[in-house]
């Protein structure tokens, strides 16, 4: 009896690992999925990754003004990225504190995690139907979309377009011995819980499977992230898809 | 109407053959029939006519799922329909309900499905062409291309749940409706593996904005703040207050330290500047404003010789303001800036604020270099370790243009790591003497600062760092020469100097050592003793600048500074300076006795009685004879001078 329950367990727990292993987009017919289903490869797919970006330390104005500039920096990722209460506190007294430790939470990096989910890719297209997600409005023209979720701020309103123009020279698709892919398009879409960047890159950028792994780099304002996608993982019914 | 489905089959197809209806029972044209096989999922959408007949041939024997659909109807209820074989035709009629406006749908619901409904139509192209593409190549060499905006006339199913996966229309053939249906269904399960180790990605740093990359408060002549207390879009104000008690060993009995342009007063507390002002920036328009009380806004303005060309009092039109500029700033690659007014310069390495030095008497390759330019300057960052910064300005640390030449210069800032830096200034073309219309001068000046140590946390030597700088002019034409004889009016420049600085407990506390030495033919860089309140303009009898005269000089500090706040800094410093002619003030000091006017009788270019009045006479010969027998007096002159000081600075 024990151990036909010794055996059961291993069963089950084989069952399990098995169906834990095989992933939804790889075994499953994309008309049986389910809203869960859905859920499942806006959330972990290899479409879909989360990456711990970096907020770059808040500059002083003399830093800033070394650099060349003045003025703390405005727009999207620069506005509304510091933690209230970040900032420096003064003492009243001068003769004693901590010396170089004497700076504010906003002069040393932080951190932040963002989502970035290829919008462009079929399983990410099929997905976001079938879990009625209607977020972000789609850009026109054709290319390999990728959206950044989570970036901080409010209150940005106007063009899309306008808001994301700063933002195109500051983004790549970087293969090993090929070029820079510069993005098209930049827009960016304020939503409820802060700002999605959508990076349209144009299609004759070329990616397959020969190119192993595509690094995705950007920086937003003072948020600056770079994250490597498998191609190998990328796969959706037997083909590539970005 | 027909539409061939499927030859491929065994056996003889059937037919269906049905009649869209409204809820009234008449004929509906233009109403989108979907038949999909139960048992191969098959898919093949038909419009009816303007009869509301729709006919479908060459259909598989077997049961079909039938939907419908028509504008401004709801769409049918799944039907399942038989269809037999041997050219029988089936019939069925498809009504279709009204379709009532769902109340609770608000605008923005109503335009979310509109949206929806575009993306369905978006997918159903993109499977198609896909599917197309599939069949043609292999999959690993080609490139992956999303799908393209749907052909807009192309007839989509519409499915009852909007989330569900569309299926095809009727207008693909078979095969690829077949490979739809197989590559998404019977794809293998993959052996699931280990994903592959993640490459490390680009280490994330602020590779846009120049020098931003790292943290470079460690540097001589950079403010250590790492806050500033108060910004806003349009205004960041700066406040800065140096204070300082001051001793020369020499006694002066005049109160008066010569030969620096840090150090004037003995045995008082003085403030050195006490300066507000601020940068203010909108839209890349921008300026920036210091204004400057406090002993810099006279002892600044004496050094300077060109405010004797001309009129309209210059030294006091400036003698407030250490720097004042406007400028725009261009995106142009990682900056460019064009900016017009007075800027401090970073000739000789240290700041003009002391705050922002590692000592508070700098050696005199960087105490006797210029400390502010009057003109235009454009920073050019090509990349975000380099500034390239061109300068077109009056003169050497002038706020006039002594002669016909403006002063050329610029400077070259590298920093390729949070370790290291270079900066090299050069200038030329300017002639910057009065008086000599035809004497330009060349100079160069370049330093380098490299951290050699660096554990922040440590509670006991937290960073090591020194700064070398390398000085060398020369002034030729008119007469004057740089490398000839100094009986032949040489007129040259070579210094350096070097500092080495200690941080210990977490920057708590920092101790600087070093010094330099500087060679000065025809004195035309050495700081003009204030003899009797002369300056620059005025000259003195008694410390001459003529072509050949010799000045070489050395010193050497040692400062200790205590930091207990990023806004302030508490130091102690002594310091000794030789020089090979007398220089320095002595228990006498360079003060005439016993006149009334601020302590000098007003003709600085004069010698002076021993009763302290003008002798009328710039030759000493003339002088000795107008005195008579009060006798001519002389400064008390020194070959060194040691001293002790203790201040506070504080920087907002």
């Amino acid at each position: 009896m024990r151990n036909f329950l010794v055996q059961s367990l291993c069963v089950a727990a084989a069952v399990a690992y098995v169906m834990a292993a095989d992933p939804v987009w790889r075994t499953k017919p994309a008309a049986q999925w389910t809203e869960e289903d859905a859920k499942q490869v806006l959330a972990t797919s290899p479409w879909v990754k989360e990456v711990r970006a970096v907020i770059t330390r808040r500059l002083t104005e003399d830093q800033l003004r070394e650099a060349g500039h003045m003025g703390q920096p405005r727009g999207v990722g620069n506005e509304g990225v510091d933690p209230k209460g970040s900032g420096p506190k003064l003492s009243p007294n001068v003769f004693s504190g901590p010396g170089g430790d004497d700076r504010s939470l906003r002069s040393l990096p932080q951190f932040i995690t963002l989502k970035l989910r290829w919008e462009s890719a079929l399983p990410v297209r099929l997905a976001e139907l079938k879990s009625h997600v209607l977020e972000p409005p789609t850009l026109e023209g054709d290319g390999y979309r990728i959206a950044v979720y989570g970036i901080p701020g409010a209150d940005f309103k106007g063009d899309p377009q306008q808001l994301g123009e700063p933002l195109k020279n500051l983004a790549a698709l970087k293969r090993d011995g090929k070029k820079d892919v510069r993005p098209l398009r930049v827009e960016v879409f304020q939503q409820e819980k802060g700002l999605v960047v959508v990076y349209l890159f144009p299609l004759s950028a070329e990616i397959t499977k020969k190119d192993q792994r595509i690094q995705f780099e950007a920086q937003i304002g003072r948020i600056v992230f770079a994250h490597n996608f498998e191609l190998s993982e990328m796969d959706f019914m037997g083909k590539l898809e970005l | 109407m027909a539409l061939g489905a499927d030859s491929t089959f065994a056996g003889t197809p059937g037919a269906l053959r049905g009649i869209t209806r409204d809820p009234d029972g008449q004929p509906l044209a233009q109403a989108q029939v979907t038949l999909c096989n139960v048992a191969d999922k098959f898919d093949l959408t038909v419009v009816s006519g303007s009869d509301g007949v729709f006919l479908v041939g060459g259909l598989k024997p077997g049961q079909y799922q039938l939907t419908a659909k028509a504008e401004g109807f709801a769409t049918a209820s799944p039907t399942i329909v038989d269809i037999a074989a041997d050219q029988q035709t089936s019939t069925v009629n498809v009504p279709l309900a009204k379709s009532v406006a769902d109340p609770e749908i608000s605008p923005a619901v109503a335009k979310a499905l509109q949206a929806m409904q575009k993306r369905i139509e978006q997918l159903e192209a993109e499977l198609k062409s896909k599917n197309a593409q599939q069949q043609l190549t292999a999959t690993a060499a080609v490139p992956v291309k999303p799908a393209t905006e749907p052909p807009r006339t192309l007839l989509a199913t519409i499915t009852k749940d909007p989330g569900e996966i569309p299926v095809l229309p009727g207008t693909l053939s078979k095969q690829d409706e077949k490979t739809v249906v197989a590559s998404n269904a019977a794809v293998p399960p993959k052996q699931e593996t280990q994903p592959p180790a993640q490459a490390p990605a680009a280490p994330a740093v602020d590779t846009q904005t120049p020098f931003a990359f790292g943290d470079f408060t460690w540097l001589n002549g950079s403010p250590r703040n790492k806050d500033v207390v108060l910004d806003t879009p349009f205004f960041t104000p700066e406040v800065r207050f140096d204070t300082h008690y001051m001793t020369s060993f020499n006694q002066p009995r005049d109160h008066t330290i010569v030969g620096a342009t840090e150090s004037f007063r003995s045995g008082e507390v003085q403030i050195e500047q006490a300066s507000v002002g601020g940068d203010f920036h909108w839209q890349n328009v921008r300026g920036r404003i210091n204004f400057m009380q406090g002993l810099f806004a006279t002892t600044t303005p004496r050094n300077d010789a060109s405010a004797g060309v001309g009129n309209w009092d210059l030294r006091g039109a400036y003698k407030y303001v250490s720097e004042a500029y406007g400028g725009y700033h261009f995106n142009v690659n990682h900056g460019l800036n064009v900016d017009a007014g007075i800027f401090v310069s970073y000739i000789g390495l240290f700041s003009y604020y002391n705050f922002d030095n590692w000592t508070y008497q700098p050696s005199y390759v960087s105490s006797n270099t210029p400390w502010f330019f009057n003109g235009v300057r454009v920073q050019w960052f090509p990349t975000n370790k380099l500034k390239i910064e061109p300068w077109f300005i009056n003169g050497w640390q002038s706020y006039a243009k002594y002669n016909g030449h403006p002063g050329l210069g610029g400077q070259l800032l590298w920093m390729p790591k949070e370790w290291f830096k270079l900066v090299a200034n050069q200038y030329g073309y300017g002639q910057d003497n009065l008086g000599l219309p035809h004497t330009e001068r060349i100079h160069t000046d370049d330093s380098i600062e490299i951290r050699y140590y660096n554990n922040p946390t440590s509670t006991r030597l937290s960073k090591m760092a020194f700064s070398l700088t390398a000085d060398a002019g020369a002034q030729y034409g008119g007469g004057l020469c740089g490398t000839c004889a100094p009986s032949k009016g040489k007129e040259s420049f070579v210094g350096w100097m070097l500092y080495d600085r200690l941080w210990f407990h977490k920057d708590l506390f920092a101790i600087t050592f070093g010094g330099g030495q500087m060679s000065n033919y025809g004195r035309y860089l050495t700081l003009l003793p204030p003899i009797n309140g002369a300056d620059a303009v005025t000259g003195s009898p008694y410390f001459t600048e003529t072509p050949g005269q010799k000045a070489h000089m050395w010193d050497s500090t040692v400062t200790l500074q205590y930091m207990p706040r990023q806004y302030i800094t508490w130091w102690a410093e002594v310091g000794y300076r030789h020089s090979d002619v007398p220089y320095f003030a002595g228990r006498g000091g360079v003060t005439p006795p016993g006149y009334p006017l601020g302590g000098t009788n007003g003709a600085p270019g004069q010698y002076a009685c021993l009763n302290g009045a003008p002798s009328g006479a710039s030759d000493l010969a003339t002088a000795k004879v107008n005195c008579g027998s009060t006798g001519v007096w002389f400064p008390d002159l020194r070959r060194s001078e040691a001293k002790v000081s203790v201040g506070v600075m504080v920087k907002f």
